[in-house]
């Protein structure tokens, strides 16, 4: 294979890497808007907790991989309270909910700098070994990161499409007040829901740990590209989420190709930009 | 309200902040002194979301442009003071009026995440850009004096730099004042309480939004280079997303939909930054908690608690 094709492999595959970890954030992000009418400028910062303790984690107890377990419970128990007793009155108001979310984004990165530090961390990769494929030499872990990624992906397809608790998500999400009168308890589909956007943004954390800087405003980064997932895969719609992170990421990636990646993602943005004047509800869906 | 009545109270503060400027050390000079620069933003985003029902979250663009827009004349092409000042409102109105064209077409959420996306381009190119911005590190500048009929004045002395920053406070203050007391203003408190209502009734709403957007965008830039001349320097960071979030802060804390209460959110937000940072580095967390707080009991912000003008928002 020419050099051009597997460097093209090799960039594709890795924005398929950074697609799946964003698809978890921007499934969230899209699951708490559809719901609550959140718009949740905190989320970042749960993949951000995600990521410290997973860092945190793997220091104390030698190894990496229970913080896939206990990271995201833990933000998602965190988050919890945050929706019932915070969040909830503004809910519905998307402007409150923004600026809302500012000041809990303010408190939850300044608690990760006192309690973190402020310089970058890097993770080693928990796993050393390399995938061959096509002449290209992928980092094993990161093919088994995208891997799990898609997998909690498909995971949280079934919980909302096959599941009584994913009945009463989209329930919730459809009407309300119906959902309300036939004896869904909305109240708690909404603390759960948000539980879990906060959950699988922390999943997504602990994978990108060891791929990316472990930093306290690292949140803030993925935040803007997840809501253009989320905007372009239409407001609400899982699958156009997915799709959309894969290809926007995929996209990117190959860019860089072309152009340094500062312009890779100031093209994509502007584009993104042009893309929510023609189509804001999303270019993914009818 | 005749506009007369007010006159002599208003008269005695502008005074009493001028001999301030004389008299305070110069510690609480500067302070002041960029409590007047944020007062320009913050009125400009009073009169953009508390008025004309904008919620932009990519000013920073203009804060960037205007101070660039200032420096770059300076360091390039050898402007004076006045012709700095200028290509920098003018610049920043520029911007404006093509980043509205578009903005003002969305609202609410498309609204904020549009000029946030935008913003967040000016910052990426801002950044890459190092040869023109200076990057991150960025461009220092020797401010040239400013001529001011027979005198010839120096933003190097404190007083004078005081001076300038107070003097384009009060005149946003009274030119927003007035703007907002003439039909104009009345269209854009009618755009804030019932958009489509108003389109009903005949008016051209897109282009009422948009004369808001342009005039906020040129007084945030003249905001941005009043900044970039007292710290004589400007950085790509001055197009960073903290410079988007400040107006949403101060207009929160003091209020939107009075003109004052975006000046109070600035006091309490430097008073808070420059003396409770002394004393605790993570002042922010008490300044989040405190965002969340007013948000809830006080939706009107401070000042509109204070004015008794508080009523339910509509969901």
């Amino acid at each position: 294979m020419s050099e051009l094709g597997s460097t093209l492999l090799f960039l594709a595959a890795d924005g398929l890497i950074w697609g799946s970890l964003i698809a978890l954030i921007a499934l969230g992000l899209s699951l708490i808007y559809g719901i609550m009418g959140i718009i949740n400028m905190a989320h970042g910062d749960f993949f951000m907790m995600g990521a410290a303790l997973a860092v945190a984690l793997s220091g104390w107890l030698g190894a990496f991989w229970p913080a896939l377990l206990i990271a995201p419970l833990l933000v998602g128990a965190l988050a919890l309270p945050l929706e019932r007793w915070v969040l909830r009155p503004f809910e519905g108001r998307p402007l409150l909910t923004l600026v809302g979310t500012i000041g809990l984004s303010f408190v939850i990165q300044q608690v990760a700098l006192m309690v973190f530090g402020g310089t970058p961390r890097r993770l080693e990769a928990p796993l050393a070994f390399v995938v061959s494929f096509a002449g290209v030499a992928l980092p094993g872990y990161r093919v088994v990161a995208a891997a799990i990624g898609l997998a909690l992906v498909a995971a949280l397809w079934v919980l909302v499409y096959r599941t009584e608790l994913g009945v009463r998500i989209r329930a919730t999400m459809e009407h309300p007040e119906i959902a309300d009168a036939v004896g869904i308890d909305t109240s708690r589909v909404r603390v759960l829901t948000f539980g879990l956007g906060a959950a699988l943004a922390a999943a997504a954390g602990v994978l990108a740990a060891p791929i990316t800087q472990v930093f306290y405003l690292m949140g803030n980064d993925v935040l803007l590209f997840s809501y253009i997932v989320v905007i372009v895969g239409g407001l609400g719609s899982l699958e156009g989420a997915l799709a959309a992170a894969l290809i926007l990421s995929g996209v990117e990636a190959v860019l860089t190709v072309v152009v340094s990646p500062v312009e890779a993602r100031a093209l994509m943005l502007l584009v993104m930009a042009l893309v929510l004047l023609v189509r804001p509800r999303g270019l993914l869906v009818g | 309200m005749r506009p007369g009545r007010r006159a002599v109270p208003r008269l005695a503060l502008l005074g009493l902040l001028a001999l301030a400027g004389a008299a305070a050390p110069a510690g609480l000079r500067s302070l002041l002194m960029v409590m007047m620069i944020y007062a320009v933003f913050a009125m400009a985003y009073g009169l953009l979301l508390g008025h004309a029902n904008q919620p932009s979250l990519g000013q920073s663009i203009f804060f960037g442009v205007g101070a660039y827009g200032f420096v770059l004349p300076v360091l390039r092409l050898d402007a004076g003071f006045w012709g700095a000042l200028g290509v920098a409102v003018v610049a920043g109105a520029v911007t404006a009026l093509a980043v509205g064209a578009l903005a003002v077409r969305v609202s609410e959420a498309y609204h904020v995440i549009f000029t946030a996306l935008l913003a967040s381009v000016a910052h990426l190119l801002a950044k890459n850009a190092t040869p023109l911005t200076g990057g991150t590190g960025g461009l220092p500048v020797e401010v040239p004096p400013l001529p001011l009929g027979p005198w010839r004045l120096s933003v190097y002395d404190p007083l004078t730099n005081y001076l300038l920053c107070l003097a384009a406070a009060a005149a946003a203050y009274l030119g927003l004042r007035r703007v907002l007391a003439a039909p104009l203003g009345r269209v854009w408190v009618a755009i804030r309480e019932n958009e489509h209502r108003l389109a009903f009734l005949g008016y051209r709403v897109y282009g009422y939004k948009l004369a808001a957007f342009v005039t906020a965008g040129t007084l945030t830039a003249l905001s941005g280079a009043l900044y970039a001349i007292r710290l004589r320097y400007a950085s790509a960071e001055f197009f960073g997303f903290e410079w988007s979030v400040l107006p949403f802060v101060w207009g929160v804390l003091g209020g939107l939909r009075t003109l004052p209460g975006p000046v109070l959110g600035v006091v309490l937000f430097t008073v808070f930054q420059y003396y409770v940072s002394a004393w605790w580095t993570h002042y922010l967390i008490l300044f989040g908690v405190l965002i969340v707080v007013i948000l809830r009991w006080l939706p009107a912000g401070i000042v509109g608690y204070l004015a008794g003008q508080w009523r339910p928002t509509r969901a």
